[in-house]
């Protein structure tokens, strides 16, 4: 190859790079003033432990917070003696909580905290199947439920750039809290409001969560439903009630006392055991999940502040454990890391680490491009991830760079030994990353939360070091063409006589 | 490391590894029955004590002021919060400080009450101050075990993965030493985390994950090397131990830079972000699991699996035994 071609190529390399790191990572306000460039690293998804957690703590009914409490007891006006008279006859202090006498009852609230303890298990079992890469539920002080899930901004969310998406995030948020967070059994009834409202089942105490065998999410082509499963007699039952005489108007789902939305015409049978209700993803999984739950016998006991209201209205964002900055000093130690990959490789290899060094360079764009197209939440443990399959990138090319090393030590040119030692280094290579690809893509299936995120992660990284592996085997050959003495390129000895 | 012979170092190392792994699961089932736990479990998993305090920016403009009035009252009671976070709910803002379970109570109510009466005082202008701070215990519901479960999963089917793919390519010597070198691997770290009683939290679940992907490729690597070099005529007199040594040397270099190299970049990932924090304590469980993660794997699949593959190799008697040495 020339070095005309060899330049052009090069030179093409590198732009596209620099070009695709230039829009992964500088963001600007553009001209006027209004509008913002934000970069695709600021666009990334972030887990809780660089962007903080959307709290909430859920009171059970007959439970009060200090604050609310003390706002309450510690108003002097007059007009509220008697509201004031009240809670302080009707409430004990449990802790930083104030519980109503009549729910502690006889065992001193030893049954009231172990039912509130049990509901914070089912709230915590639905959670885990939202796929949130750390969330926790703890109960505080024995009677009240205190949820945190990751917040899910990106930076440029967190920096206040994006504030469409920071409430759409947070509504999100507070819809799935208070949805997987209701009480009560599934039912069919023939009003939108529970108040007034009956079951339209007609047996007296007829469970629609009986009739359900499963509720899932269906997605094609970008388009989200929920999926309810019924069983034979499920959907005999329920076409029973829908086909009754005098029939009219709408049948409304409602776990407990809230209505999710999903309706049926009455006076129509399904003709199907499988019912679909499109809705966006997210609503979608918080109403199976929901509906999963309950089907399974899973009921959640007490009725929570909030929950029935259908979103969370004291969501609050809290800063990550890490700090506030912590992405910014994460992001610092990132570029640390690759740029002690490239200095190792330059210093070791020479020209060939420079190479190298074109392919960390690709590598991390193509993966800071990869997290912002597949939307994964990414936490320190996919970022260290990341760096594994970066460090995957260059052991496979050091790996090949010694065996070529060590071909010429025994006297073969520069060509024979690069032939010899990718020949030698294939099967190696190829083994390593076909076992990480399934290693991975395994993680990322059967795992959940940060796992299956890291799996996904991973499995990216390792796929774009194989494919940039043997671009390196390309870029080699096109940037030492023209190059006169090959070994010192390489930072190569040859032990013989150099005969080129 | 040129003439290191790891093959016939099999018993030191095997003694060494059941040593610890003994020692280790000693020690976490002592401390199951009088410790609350087979590993020490990290506030996340555990539970924790919290002081959380709200406050209006009618009466404080800023965090910090705040923040100074409640770590001086922790100060003076003599306790010392693991971490604290600052939460924004759009009409009233909070702190809140997390203790390990084992903070006296009585040393936190005093900080409360210390705290409550410092927020009246600074917001003396108002005749009722909204700002409070109230004391409470957290019981984690998702408990250490559950996280440990799912880490387990996944090493599970990594390990899995390798032995199957060590069977269809290098045969069964190599998935014996696959197997062996994985779960001894995973049992060393599951020990020394008992044993050093580095807390867990969610990072360990990573490393752990981690942990057995560089297993899995630094034992590939070997494999292949003897694989390829059982093909060489130049090792056709080489006993198994002569020939796992050899390709052991080879490969050392790269996986010892491979293995450093993940080291370091975790701690330069945990030191960045602790200088964020501007503490130590939130970083320093994560790190410790880094540096135990990637020192047993390197000990593991480099240093300990040529000796039992060499084992396994004499096992099924496909090279010459006794050995003939080269030269």
């Amino acid at each position: 190859m020339g070095k005309v071609k060899s330049a052009i190529i090069t030179a093409l390399l590198v732009a596209a790079i620099l070009t695709l790191a230039l829009f992964a990572t500088i963001s600007c306000n553009l001209p006027g003033g209004v509008e913002r460039y934000n970069s695709f690293v600021s666009k990334i998804s972030l887990g809780g432990d660089l962007t903080g957690y959307a709290t909430t703590v859920l009171y059970p009914e007959g439970v009060r917070s200090d604050a609310d409490y003390n706002g309450v007891v510690g108003d002097t006006e007059e007009n509220n003696s008697k509201k004031r008279e009240d809670y302080l006859n009707k409430y004990v202090q449990k802790g930083s909580l104030w519980v109503d006498k009549e729910k502690l009852g006889d065992d001193d609230g030893k049954a009231f905290a172990e039912s509130v303890q049990k509901d914070a298990k089912i709230i915590s079992d639905r959670l885990s199947r939202k796929g949130y890469t750390g969330y926790s539920v703890t109960v505080s002080d024995g009677y009240a439920v205190k949820i945190s899930v990751p917040a899910g901004f990106s930076y440029a969310v967190m920096k206040n750039y994006d504030n469409t998406e920071r409430n759409a995030a947070l509504s999100a948020i507070g819809h799935t809290i208070s949805y997987l967070s209701l009480g009560g059994e599934l039912s069919l009834r023939n009003s939108s409001t529970y108040e007034g409202s009956a079951s339209v089942l007609l047996k007296i105490g007829e469970k629609l969560g009986d009739y359900v065998k499963s509720a899932s999410v269906h997605s094609l082509g970008g388009n989200h439903a929920l999926k309810i499963e019924l069983t034979d007699e499920g959907l005999a039952r329920i076409n029973a009630a829908l086909t009754k005489e005098g029939a009219s108007g709408s049948a409304y789902i409602f776990i407990g006392e809230t209505g999710l939305g999903l309706t049926f015409t009455m006076g129509t049978a399904l003709t199907e055991k499988t019912l679909y209700f499109q809705a966006d993803k997210g609503y979608s999984e918080d109403y199976a999940i929901a509906i999963d739950s309950v089907a399974k016998g899973q009921l959640i006991t007490n009725k929570y502040n909030d929950a029935k209201s259908g979103s969370i209205s004291s969501l609050a964002a809290s800063t990550p454990e890490f700090g506030k900055n912590a992405a910014i000093w994460l992001g610092a130690a990132v570029l640390v890391i690759i740029a002690a990959a490239i200095i190792y490789s330059i210093i070791r290899y020479r020209l060939l680490g420079i190479v190298n060094s074109i392919m960390i360079a690709a590598y991390s764009v193509a993966l800071a491009t990869a997290m912002l197209l597949t939307g994964v939440q990414v936490t320190i443990a996919g970022v260290l991830n990341a760096i594994l399959g970066l460090a995957v990138l260059c052991a496979s090319n050091f790996y090949v760079f010694e065996n070529v090393r060590y071909e010429t030590t025994v006297g073969r040119t520069i060509q024979s030994s690069v032939k010899l030692g990718y020949k030698k280094s294939l099967f190696g290579v190829l083994d390593v990353h076909i076992v990480l690809i399934i290693a991975s893509a395994i993680m990322a299936l059967v795992g959940v939360g940060e796992l299956a995120a890291c799996g996904l992660i991973f499995l990216i990284g390792v796929l774009a070091s194989y494919v940039l592996h043997w671009l390196t085997r390309f870029m080699w050959y096109v940037l030492s063409s023209p190059v006169r003495n090959k070994f010192r390129f390489c930072g190569f000895e040859r032990k013989v006589e150099d005969d080129e | 490391m040129n003439n290191f012979k790891f093959a016939s170092k099999l018993r030191i190392f095997a003694i060494i590894s059941f040593a610890i792994i003994v020692l280790g699961m000693a020690l976490g089932t002592v401390f199951h029955f009088i410790g609350g736990g087979f590993f020490g479990y990290g506030g996340e998993y555990s539970g924790y004590k919290s002081v959380t305090v709200s406050y209006v920016y009618a009466e404080f403009g800023e965090a910090a002021d705040v923040k100074e009035i409640c770590e001086a009252e922790f100060g003076k009671a003599g306790i010392k919060s693991f971490v604290s976070t600052e939460a924004d709910n759009g009409t009233s803002n909070e702190i809140t400080y997390k203790f390990s379970q084992k903070t006296d109570d009585g040393k936190l109510k005093g900080a409360v009450e210390g705290i409550n009466a410092s927020l009246q005082a600074a917001a003396a202008e108002d005749t009722v101050s909204q700002s409070r701070a109230s004391f409470g215990t957290e019981c984690a519901v998702l408990g250490g075990g559950q996280a440990l479960s799912r880490a387990a999963i996944a090493v599970a089917v990594i390990i899995a993965v390798q032995v199957l793919y060590s069977l269809i390519r290098y045969k069964l010597s190599a998935m014996c030493a696959a197997l062996i070198i994985q779960l001894h691997n995973a049992g060393l770290f599951a020990a020394v985390l008992a044993l050093c009683r580095i807390p867990v939290t969610s990072s360990v679940m990573t490393f752990a994950v981690i942990g057995s992907l560089v297993t899995a490729l630094c034992l590939t690597v070997l494999f292949e090397n003897i694989k390829r070099a059982r093909k060489d005529a130049d090792n056709a007199k080489l006993s198994a131990g002569e020939l796992c040594d050899l390709c052991a040397r080879r490969t050392f270099k790269t996986n010892l830079v491979f293995c450093a190299f993940l080291a370091v970049a975790a701690i330069l990932v945990f030191v960045f972000t602790a200088i964020s924090s501007l503490s130590l304590t939130v970083i320093l469980s994560a790190s410790l699991c880094a540096l135990v993660a990637f020192a047993v794997s390197f000990y593991g699949s480099v240093i300990f699996a040529p000796a039992v593959y060499a084992l396994f190799g004499k096992l099924s008697g496909k090279t010459a035994e006794p050995s003939q040495k080269k030269g």
